[in-house]
């Protein structure tokens, strides 16, 4: 693992003409990998999850990001036909590319997924996390998404159908 | 029908209650004074009935003469309400009132 060394990168190491020394060049080359291994000492990467209940959940303020993972749970207590689909902004105003997540008759148990996207390839994945079911893992690509993606929707609809959404953006799924 | 905006730059959420939604949340903070609801009650001819309702059940009798606040979304008014046979619009009309008093 990587030592994170801040003092060889300070301000005061690393100044106006002077030169990089050995042991500043290695901590340039190193601080980054021992972040990303979470080295003692080393900044933690911070993530940040945002989450909402409701019939339409929107995420904003995503076009800094590659992609999103989200952990949805369709509420129980529905009656009718319930639809939850997903779809994409490039202005935070007109949305695209809807993708039925969940489209069956009256829900009777909560349903979990967990659904992550790649913002420039269109690229998603939905694995259904409860109830577990056999194949209950579907991928797919999503026409007309890119990196100008600045937003997310999640719709139910259906009487007394409601869900419950947390999405952690981050920096792209390869 | 609830509406919820997040901006992941900021967090700042931003929630539009649907009709059903507004209601409900309104519903959960109606409250008053046990005298406040006797006196709503009076005037509305239902108080006898109410206190039969009391009187009927142990637990219910002491809640009524105990509490020192109803809710409107407390298992006694849900009790009134079926004894009673009042809507929930009669309900929210009965606590609106009582408020005033």
């Amino acid at each position: 693992m990587a030592t994170y060394n801040s003092a060889a990168v300070s301000d005061a190491a690393i100044a106006f003409e002077k030169p990089i020394t050995l042991q500043q060049g290695r901590a340039l080359r190193d601080n980054p990998i021992a972040v990303a291994e979470g080295a003692s000492g080393a900044p933690k990467i911070a993530r940040n999850i945002y989450g909402a209940s409701g019939t339409t959940i929107t995420f904003t303020g995503l076009g800094d990001f590659s992609g999103a993972i989200a952990d949805i749970a369709l509420l129980t207590g529905t009656t009718g036909t319930t639809v939850l689909s997903v779809s994409f902004s490039d202005d935070g105003t007109t949305f695209y590319g809807s993708t039925t997540i969940y489209n069956a008759s009256a829900i009777t148990t909560t349903h979990q997924w967990r659904f992550w996207v790649h913002f420039a390839t269109g690229a998603y994945g939905l694995a259904r996390m409860n109830p577990s079911i056999s194949g209950g893992y579907t991928s797919g690509t999503i026409s007309g998404t890119s990196n100008s993606i600045v937003a997310i929707r999640f719709v139910v609809t259906g009487s007394s159908a409601a869900t419950t959404v947390t999405l952690e953006p981050n920096g792209g799924i390869l | 029908m609830t509406s919820v905006t997040i901006d992941v730059r900021t967090g700042r959420k931003t929630e539009v209650l649907g009709p059903d939604d507004e209601l409900a949340r309104a519903r959960a903070t109606m409250q008053c004074s046990p005298a406040q609801m006797r006196l709503a009650l009076h005037r509305s001819g239902l108080l006898a009935t109410v206190q039969a309702i009391a009187d009927s059940d142990p637990e219910a009798s002491i809640v009524w003469e105990y509490a020192t606040v109803i809710l409107r979304a407390s298992p006694f008014i849900a009790a009134m309400k079926g004894a009673a046979s009042m809507t929930d619009e009669q309900i929210d009309a009965l606590f609106a009132h009582a408020a005033t008093l």
